[in-house]
C-alpha cells in the first residue's frame, strides 16, 4: 500500500468519497523511520506503508476527517489539491477494504 | 517494502522491535522442563517501574510486547500492565501455561487487553502425559476445555510444545489434538537446561527415535521441508548479515529489571533499577558485542551448510552449552541430520 501519483488514478474506481474514516481499533501501529508497519490484529496481516501512507495513519490516529486531511498534507507536498485528493481518497479506500480503517 | 526486508533491516540498523517481560517466575504448574531459575531473587520491578518502561518503549517506537512468566497471570498487576500495554498501542502477546485461562479471565483479557496472539504450553496429547510434565493432576483436562472456550470466542492462539522423551509417543495425537481445535502446534527439539545452570530438564529430551517419529509425522504433514538456500559455503549472501534479532531486535526482562538480549541468551545488558531501557539499549557494551557475535553466529551456522541451518540453532542454548552464543552446538547438527535423513528417504 504506497500513496504516488499513480495511486490518483485509482481514485476513480472507488467512486464514493469517503468523509472520514476512523482507524480499526484492533490494528496496531508503528513508525520505523519513515516508514510505518500496521498489523490487522484481526486478520493477521502485516502492511508496510511509505512515509505518506504513515504520516496519513498518524492523522488519522489524532482523529482528522478528511477535509483535515488535505489541509494537513498540501502544504507538506509538492503536489496539487486535486491529484493530492484524489490519492487521499485512494488510500482510504485501501484503508478500509484492507479492514485497517472504517468508514464513519 | 516487503515485511521480511524490514525485518532484516532491524536486525542491520539495531532497531528494538520486540520486548518480553517476564513479569514473574511463580507458577500455578510445576513443570519439570521449566528454565526458570525459581530460587532467583532480587528487587522486583514496581508497577510504576512497568509503567515507566512501557512508556519509555512506546517512545522507541517497538511493536511487541510479550507478556510471559512463569506463569504471566500470577504477576499481581498483570492486568494493569497488559491494559497500560494495549493503551499505549502495543501489539500485545502473552505466554501462558493456559490452566487459569477459564472462560472469565479469558473474557476479561479480550476485553481489557486485546492481545493478538496467546502462546501456550501443551506437553502430550493425554492427561497422564501432560499432567506428569506439569505435576498438576487434572491440568490436561483444564487446558482442553479452556482452549475449546478459546476456539469459541475466536482468540488467536499457538500452542508449542517442548519435545520431551514422555511426550515423544504422542506426537500424533497432538497434531490431531491441535487440528481438532483448528491452533498451530510447534515442537522444539531443543530441552533447554535452567537459568540457573541445572540440566536436570535434559534427562527427559526426546530420543532419536523420538524426533525421527516427529520428522516423518511432519514429512507426511507436508510441513518438514527441503531447506531452499543455495550453497552457503561462498558466504556471500550471509556476509554481515546476523544469524537472528537477539540483541538486535528484541529483549527480555526478568521480573528483577535485568535486561537480556532475549528470552533464551542470558547475558545481562543492564538493570532497569539503574538505567532507562533507552540507555540500556543505546549504550550497553554487552549488547553491542551479542550483536557482533550475532554476526559470527550467523557466518558459523551457513559455514556448515544448507540443511544444518534446519538444526534449530539458537545462539542462547549454545552460550549455556559451550560457553560461546556463536558456536554451533553438537546437538544443532545432530538434529539437522536427523531430518535430513527423513527428508531423503523416499519410503516416507
Amino acid at each position: 500500500m504506497r500513496m504516488s501519483k499513480e495511486a490518483g488514478k485509482g481514485a476513480d474506481v472507488h467512486s464514493r468519497q469517503l468523509s472520514a474514516v476512523r482507524l480499526d481499533p484492533h490494528i496496531r501501529w508503528r513508525k520505523v523511520g519513515d516508514e510505518g508497519v500496521v498489523l490487522n490484529q484481526d486478520k493477521g496481516e502485516v502492511l508496510v506503508l511509505n512515509a505518506l501512507g504513515t504520516h496519513i495513519i498518524e492523522l488519522l490516529g489524532q482523529g482528522l476527517n478528511t477535509g483535515q486531511l488535505n489541509e494537513a498534507l498540501l502544504p507538506e507536498y509538492n503536489i496539487d489539491q486535486p491529484t493530492l485528493e484524489a490519492d487521499i481518497q485512494c488510500f482510504l479506500h485501501e484503508l478500509v477494504e484492507t479492514g485497517v480503517a472504517n468508514i464513519l | 517494502m516487503h515485511y521480511g526486508d524490514l525485518v532484516e533491516r532491524f536486525y542491520r540498523e539495531n532497531k528494538l522491535f520486540s520486548v518480553l517481560l517476564e513479569l514473574t517466575y511463580r507458577c500455578n504448574l510445576d513443570c519439570f522442563i521449566c528454565y526458570n531459575d525459581r530460587e532467583r531473587s532480587g528487587k522486583s520491578l514496581s508497577l510504576d517501574q512497568y509503567y515507566q518502561l512501557l512508556q519509555d518503549l512506546n517512545e522507541m517506537q517497538v511493536m511487541n510486547i510479550t507478556l510471559s512468566g512463569g506463569e504471566p497471570l500470577a504477576h499481581p498487576d498483570f492486568w494493569k500492565i497488559g491494559a497500560r500495554g494495549r493503551a499505549l498501542g502495543f501489539v500485545m502477546r502473552i505466554k501462558s501455561n493456559g490452566h487459569a485461562l477459564r472462560s472469565d479471565v479469558i473474557q476479561r483479557l479480550q476485553k481489557e487487553i486485546d492481545p493478538y496472539i496467546v502462546e501456550i504450553s501443551l506437553h502430550g496429547a493425554t492427561a497422564d502425559t501432560h499432567d506428569r510434565q506439569t505435576g498438576i493432576p487434572g491440568s490436561f483436562k483444564q487446558l482442553r476445555q479452556n482452549l475449546l472456550y478459546m476456539k469459541r470466542v475466536g482468540l488467536r492462539v499457538q500452542l508449542n510444545c517442548p519435545l520431551t522423551r514422555w511426550a515423544e509417543p504422542e506426537v500424533e495425537m497432538m497434531y490431531e489434538f491441535a487440528d481438532e481445535l483448528g491452533y498451530p502446534l510447534n515442537f522444539d527439539p531443543h530441552i533447554s537446561p535452567r537459568d540457573n545452570g541445572d540440566k536436570a530438564p535434559q534427562s527427559i529430551a526426546p530420543t532419536d527415535e523420538g524426533l525421527r517419529r516427529l520428522y516423518r509425522h511432519q514429512k507426511i504433514r507436508g510441513v518438514l521441508i527441503k531447506p531452499v538456500c543455495g550453497n552457503d559455503k561462498s558466504n556471500t549472501q550471509t556476509a554481515g548479515r546476523k544469524h537472528c534479532g537477539t540483541g538486535s531486535m528484541t529483549l527480555a526482562i526478568d521480573p528483577y529489571g535485568t535486561v537480556y538480549p532475549c528470552v533464551a541468551l542470558r547475558r545481562p545488558a543492564g538493570s532497569l533499577h539503574e538505567h532507562s531501557v533507552s540507555e540500556i539499549w543505546d549504550g550497553s557494551t554487552a549488547l553491542k558485542g551479542i550483536r557482533k557475535l550475532a554476526i559470527e553466529a550467523a557466518s558459523n551456522i551457513a559455514s556448515l551448510g544448507p540443511y544444518t541451518a534446519m538444526g534449530g540453532f539458537c545462539p542462547g542454548l549454545s552460550d549455556m552449552l559451550c560457553g560461546d552464543p556463536a558456536t554451533v552446538h553438537p546437538g544443532v547438527i545432530h538434529v539437522a541430520q536427523l531430518k535430513s535423513d527423513c527428508l531423503k528417504d523416499d519410503s516416507i
